[in-house]
C-alpha cells in the first residue's frame, strides 16, 4: 500500500457506514438485525491498510456516531478507538489469517463493543439491557467478510502505486 | 555486550486508547449530568444532517416513482375520495369551531383562563434512528423549537428534544425518558403515562382503587404545560390490580401508529391566558395568525354575555 494514495477511501467508506446505520429498514425488520457497520469497517481498514486510520480519527467519528443516533457523546468512541487498537496491534498476525478467522476475531470484537455500548445505554439513559443485542453481533460477524469482500479490490485498485 | 532486543515493539497506541477511554467516560459524564455540550452537539447535528436526507433519498425516490406510474383513473378516484374525506372533516370542523367558541365562553364566565391552542407546522419523518427517537426534516430555521408536541392524525407520538438547522430530534412516547400527563376520556381520572423503552406505555403510580378499566381512551391533559391537551395517547390495554401493591400496573397501547409513519405534525403547548390580562398578552402575538386561529378570534371578540350576566 502507497501510504499517500486513495487516502478518500476511508472517509467514504466511513459516510457509507453512516448511511447504512441510519438508512430505512423495511417495516417490520427489527432494528436489532442491523449491523455495527463502523466496527467492522474500522477492523478491516486498520488490517488492510495499517497507518491509514488512527485511534484519535475513530474516536472522533465515535462522536459522529453519537450524534446520528441520538447517544451520550463519548459512546462510540470507545468501541472504535478499541477495534482500531486491536486491530492495529496484532495487524501482521490478523493479515495472515484467512476470512474466516478474520470473521471470528471481528466476532469477538464485536461482542466486546456491543457489551460495554449496552452497559453504558442500560447505566446513563434506563435503556433495556436485551438479549436481542447478541443477534447485532452476529449481524456484525457477517457484514464483515461482507465488508473485505467488497472493498479489498477497492482498496487493491486505489491504494497501491 | 548488550542484549540486541528483537520483536520488541515500542508503541504509545496503547497509552493513547487509555486516554481516549478516560476521555470518553468524561464526556459520558459530562453529558449525563449536564447541557454543557449541548452547543457541540448542535454543530454536529447541523453538519452531519445531509446524511439523514441522503438515506432518506432511497424511499423518497420509491414514492416519486410510484406516484409518476400512479394512473389517471386512480388519481381521479383518490382526488374524489379526499374531496369527500375533506367535505365530511369540514364539517365536522364547523361544528368543532362552535363548540370552542362555546368554550371559551364558559370559560370566561367563570373567570378562568383562556386556552390558546398552539400553532401546526407539518413535517416529513427522515429517520427513526433507535425505535424509540426520530428525526424530522424541519430545525429552528423551520420554526421547531425544543419542548414542542409532535402528534399524526391517530395521536400524540412525542416531543421535540433537539433542534439542528434543519432537523430535529423527536423523543417518542413511548421511549422511558417520556411521560405524558393524561387523563381518562370516560372519567377525567388523571395519570401520567411513562413509556416503557418497548412500544407500549404504563401509568405510573395509580391506586388500585382509582377506575381505569381494560379499552379506556387516554388524553392528553394538557397538564404541565408541555403537551396540548386533547389529542389521543393509547387505550388501556392491561390492569394489574395486586392488593398486596399499593398501585395498579396499568399498561397502555399507544394509539399512533409508531412504526409506519410518513408526515407529522409538530405543536406548539397551549398558552394559557387570562381573561384579565388578556388584552395585553393576546393582542401582540395574536396580530399575524388572525385568520387561522379560531381561539384566538374568539378572544379578541369581545364576549356579548358576559357583560348582560354581570348586571
Amino acid at each position: 500500500m502507497n501510504p499517500t494514495r486513495g487516502g478518500w477511501l476511508i472517509p467514504l467508506t466511513l459516510i457509507g457506514a453512516m448511511l447504512l446505520t441510519v438508512a430505512h429498514l423495511a417495516a417490520g425488520v427489527p432494528a436489532w438485525l442491523r449491523p455495527d457497520w463502523a466496527v467492522a469497517l474500522f477492523l478491516f481498514w486498520t488490517i488492510t491498510a495499517p497507518g491509514r486510520t488512527g485511534l484519535v480519527w475513530a474516536w472522533i467519528t465515535g462522536l459522529l456516531f453519537d450524534v446520528l443516533l441520538g447517544d451520550r457523546l463519548g459512546l462510540h468512541g470507545f468501541g472504535f478507538a478499541l477495534t482500531t487498537f486491536l486491530g492495529s496491534r496484532f495487524q501482521e498476525r490478523l493479515l495472515m489469517y484467512s476470512l474466516l478467522q478474520q470473521t471470528a476475531v471481528a466476532a469477538v470484537i464485536a461482542a466486546t463493543v456491543q457489551a460495554v455500548n449496552s452497559l453504558a445505554r442500560a447505566l446513563l439513559v434506563d435503556a433495556d439491557l436485551s438479549a436481542l443485542a447478541l443477534v447485532s453481533i452476529l449481524t456484525t460477524m457477517l457484514a464483515y467478510p461482507l465488508l473485505s469482500v467488497t472493498l479489498r479490490p477497492l482498496a487493491n485498485r486505489f491504494m497501491r502505486q | 555486550m548488550p542484549i540486541k532486543v528483537l520483536f520488541v515493539r515500542q508503541s504509545r497506541a496503547g497509552y493513547l486508547l487509555l486516554t481516549l477511554t478516560l476521555l470518553s467516560c468524561t464526556l459520558l459524564a459530562v453529558d449525563t449530568r449536564t447541557p454543557l455540550l449541548t452547543p457541540a452537539r448542535l454543530v454536529i447535528m447541523t453538519a452531519i444532517s445531509p446524511l439523514h436526507y441522503i438515506s432518506s433519498l432511497p424511499e423518497r425516490v420509491g414514492t416519486t416513482v410510484i406516484q409518476a406510474f400512479t394512473s389517471r383513473n386512480q388519481l381521479i378516484r383518490d382526488y374524489e375520495a379526499l374531496k369527500r374525506e375533506q367535505l365530511r372533516l369540514q364539517g365536522r370542523l364547523i361544528r368543532f369551531e362552535s363548540i370552542i367558541d362555546e368554550n371559551e365562553r364558559l370559560r370566561q364566565l367563570l373567570n378562568s383562563s383562556v386556552r390558546v391552542h398552539g400553532e401546526v407546522t407539518a413535517v416529513g419523518l427522515l429517520t427513526i434512528s433507535t425505535p424509540l427517537e426520530m428525526v424530522i426534516d424541519k430545525g429552528w430555521l423551520g420554526k421547531i423549537s425544543v419542548g414542542q408536541a409532535v402528534i399524526d392524525s391517530t395521536g400524540l407520538l412525542g416531543q421535540v428534544v433537539t433542534t439542528g438547522a434543519s432537523i430535529s430530534r423527536v423523543l417518542l412516547i413511548t421511549n422511558k425518558a417520556n411521560s405524558v400527563p393524561v387523563q381518562v376520556r370516560r372519567n377525567n381520572v388523571h395519570a401520567i403515562a411513562v413509556g416503557d423503552g418497548k412500544d407500549g406505555l404504563l401509568l405510573k403510580d395509580v391506586a388500585v382503587t382509582q377506575d381505569i378499566r381494560q379499552g379506556d381512551e387516554l388524553v392528553s391533559s394538557g397538564l404541565g404545560q408541555r403537551f396540548p391537551s386533547g389529542y389521543p395517547v393509547g387505550v388501556v390495554d392491561s390492569v394489574l390490580r395486586d392488593r398486596t401493591k399499593p398501585f395498579a400496573e396499568i399498561a397502555v397501547r399507544p394509539s399512533a401508529a409508531l412504526d409506519r409513519l410518513h408526515h407529522v405534525l409538530v405543536v406548539a403547548a397551549d398558552r394559557f391566558v387570562n381573561p384579565g390580562a388578556r388584552s395585553m398578552a393576546a393582542a401582540p402575538e395574536a396580530a399575524p395568525k388572525t385568520a387561522s386561529d379560531p381561539a384566538t378570534e374568539a378572544l379578541e371578540r369581545p364576549a356579548p354575555q358576559t357583560g348582560g350576566l354581570e348586571n
